[in-house]
């Protein structure tokens, strides 16, 4: 199974049935399912937006399929490679690089340079995300990168 | 036992007559497939309705104060 690290907005596009992103998400893992990367800050941001989120039946169908998924030991695996300090190292090193470059947030540049991490060791397959200027951050590291767009 | 089970066996574990443990070939699946995690989830999508912005991007957005000033 090919491991895709998707950036938070894709995954909870993913994971939450009414976001604007879910079709075109659900449809690319259909066409070919990956396991997801899965680390402390991804899961930190994850978790807090899907609680904001149960505010009805499809958030908390949106909440209960996140965590059948975390007791998984594949489909969100789970990087012991991806400590937070190691990886804020790295985000502040690509930053120092980048951000001259690139309208990205904080945020943006840990998830990238996380998955460059991963890229680096030989371990990603693809990187998914719904962000524009993250996207373009992504491939400017060398990430096989895909960017999800709203049909129009 | 394990011999059985690089066979390709798959074995119940029992302890006083009760299920305990399952052991399984190394190569096998355990985990449930996404078509399974997110049936409920499908299901709902399904239903259709309205959809919401993605508030990862919205949140993005808002914090992006010194890129609009820069």
């Amino acid at each position: 199974m090919r491991l895709v690290y998707a950036d938070t907005s894709a995954l909870f596009a993913y994971l939450h049935p009414d976001d604007e992103f879910a079709v075109v998400v659900d449809a690319a893992v259909q066409t070919d399912p990956p396991d997801f990367v899965y680390w402390a800050f991804l899961r930190y941001e994850l978790r807090h937006n899907l609680r904001l989120a149960r505010t009805n039946r499809h958030g908390e169908a949106a909440w209960r399929a996140l965590r059948a998924a975390e007791k998984t030991v594949a489909r969100l695996r789970w990087q012991g490679e991806l400590t937070a300090d190691k990886m804020l190292d790295a985000a502040e090193e690509l930053s120092a690089e980048k951000a001259g470059d690139f309208e990205c947030g904080s945020s943006d540049y840990l998830h990238v340079a996380a998955a460059r991490r991963l890229h680096l060791l030989s371990d990603l397959d693809e990187f998914w995300t719904c962000d524009v200027a993250q996207a373009k951050l992504a491939l400017s590291v060398g990430l096989k990168t895909r960017l999800f767009a709203l049909k129009a | 036992m394990l011999d059985q089970a690089m066979g390709g066996q798959r074995m119940k574990v029992v302890r006083n007559g009760r299920p305990a443990a399952l052991l399984i070939p190394v190569d096998e699946e355990i985990d449930p497939s996404w078509e399974e995690i997110m049936a409920e989830v499908r299901t709902a999508r399904a239903q259709g309705g309205s959809t919401r912005p993605n508030p990862v991007l919205a949140e993005r957005r808002k914090r992006h104060y010194a890129a609009r000033v820069r």
